[in-house]
């Protein structure tokens, strides 16, 4: 697994999460990476609030990137996705989306989630 | 991670990270149980999903609920409790150590057992719901609430719970219509009082919902609603096969961007099926009668919204919880007196 979280943006995972700012940035992260879970979350919720060291737990040990959308600064984003509900899980490999849940997530259905196609 | 899972035997195992859980936790990390703490699919329980907690003794202003159960995690982790995402499959009680079987497959085994799975949202069983839970849809208004600025939305329930969500959600939908089956609340007066008092929530009496419309990609965009002027309107559609207008049952739909359910917990315990755990026909773990979380299986004990269909708050199940952990501490204890062994203090014992 790679584990060189210090290089310049490549199409190697990376072990912490990434904070997406726009629309363009998410689309930029999801071409350039292999196999992408996206969070869309919100401070004031309190199940994305549970799932943050569960994903920071994923980031390190799995081979997908993960990154964390905040749906108050982005609300157009979230629209664009159909996200109605937080936390939203949306899966994307190859480019293409894959998975979406609304909802937390038990971290073992997380993991088999993602590596459904990691794998 | 899961090395040495199947070697080492816990002397406490609580599965649940509510309330109920924490504050087991923090009493048997005290009495240096080391307890192991399971978090289960929905870690911190209930109150991660409810805003302030108005009546926990010792917070005059409120506390938040995810506030709570963080100083409860950080208080249980400061005395030595071990905290692992986990959810219990599977549970063979009837020889010792317990052993419990996770969802990825990992056993962990137990002396004792806390069971603290709290309870889930009960689902309505309305047509159209299971395509729809999370796409407009929802059992959790704090989450979900926001995304309903300016929408028409819905909330199923007469209780304390379906009162904090119509009142979360006026904050943000431009009408909440309170859908009730019957013609009063369960809710406390003073919840059901300020759900009345609030002019953007409304109440829909002896109503039901049947169907909810829409799809995943537009939302929620309506449901069908039935009604009846002595209340519990499907009861009455389901017992008579008579055209519905004889029997007074009236149906219409509505045009609602948001459905929210506040109908209720269905308790976490189909792990126990079959273990010897006796269960009561609502689901709710039966402890012994009096005074005890102690369950008909020695050494296995219940705390928190599992083990208590009747009062269900956050400062009962830390109430109850505490006793689970005192109860499991007196009977490990008996264990070693028993046995002759040293007392079952300290490090884990390895085999």
């Amino acid at each position: 697994m790679t584990t060189d979280a210090t290089s310049s943006p490549t199409d190697r995972p990376t072990n912490e999460p990434l904070y997406v700012d726009g629309e363009d940035h998410l689309e930029a992260i999801v071409s350039e990476h292999d196999v992408v879970l996206v969070d869309f979350y919100a401070d004031w919720c309190g199940p994305c609030q549970m799932l943050e060291p569960v994903l920071d737990g994923l980031a390190a040990e799995t081979a997908a990137t993960i990154t964390k959308v905040d749906v108050d600064s982005n609300q157009q984003l979230a629209a664009t996705y159909g996200v109605r509900g937080v936390p939203t899980l949306l899966v994307f490999a190859d480019g293409e989306q894959v998975e979406q849940h609304t909802g937390a997530l038990p971290a073992d259905r997380l993991r088999s989630l993602i590596e459904r196609y990691t794998e | 991670m899961s090395e040495g899972t199947n070697t080492v035997v816990r002397d406490v195992t609580i599965v649940g990270s509510g309330v109920a859980g924490l504050s087991a936790a923090v009493y048997a990390a005290r009495a240096d149980l080391e307890p192991l703490v399971l978090e289960g699919p929905e870690p911190g329980g209930q109150l991660t999903l409810t805003t302030d907690v108005e009546n926990y003794l010792g917070f005059p202003e409120g506390v938040g609920g995810m506030e709570l159960i963080q100083r409860g995690k950080e208080q249980a982790e400061r005395f030595g409790a071990d905290f692992r995402h986990g959810t219990v499959e599977d549970a063979a009680l009837e020889d010792r150590p317990f052993e419990l079987e996770l969802a990825d497959g990992d056993v962990v085994r137990t002396r004792a057992l806390i069971v603290a799975t709290g309870a889930s949202a009960r689902w309505v069983g309305a047509d159209g719901e299971d395509e729809l839970m999370g796409y407009g849809v929802s059992t959790c208004a704090t989450c979900d609430g926001a995304f309903h600025r300016g929408d028409d939305v819905l909330v199923i329930g007469g209780g304390d719970s379906a009162m904090e969500e119509a009142l979360f959600l006026a904050k943000f939908a431009d009408s909440v219509t309170v859908v009730h089956r019957r013609d009063e609340l369960r809710a406390s007066d003073i919840m059901a009082e300020r759900a009345r008092d609030h002019e953007r929530i409304s109440f829909r009496w002896n109503a039901e919902l049947l169907e909810i419309h829409g799809s995943r990609e537009e939302g929620v965009t309506g449901a069908t609603l039935v009604s009846h002027p002595d209340g519990h309107p499907t009861e009455k559609l389901d017992a008579s096969a008579a055209p519905r207008a004889a029997n007074g049952i009236v149906e219409e739909t509505v045009d609602v961007g948001g459905i929210f359910y506040g109908v209720g917990h269905v308790p976490n315990t189909e792990f126990l099926e079959g273990t010897g755990v006796e269960l009561a026909d609502s689901g709710h773990l039966e402890t012994l009668e009096g005074m005890t979380t102690e369950t008909a299986i020695e050494g296995v004990f219940g705390a928190g919204d599992v083990m208590d269909p009747d009062y269900r708050q956050a400062v009962t199940s830390a109430g109850t919880g505490s006793m689970a952990a005192l109860d499991a501490e007196a009977w490990l204890e008996s264990q070693s007196v028993r046995s002759g062994s040293r007392a079952l203090v300290g490090p884990t014992a390895q085999s």
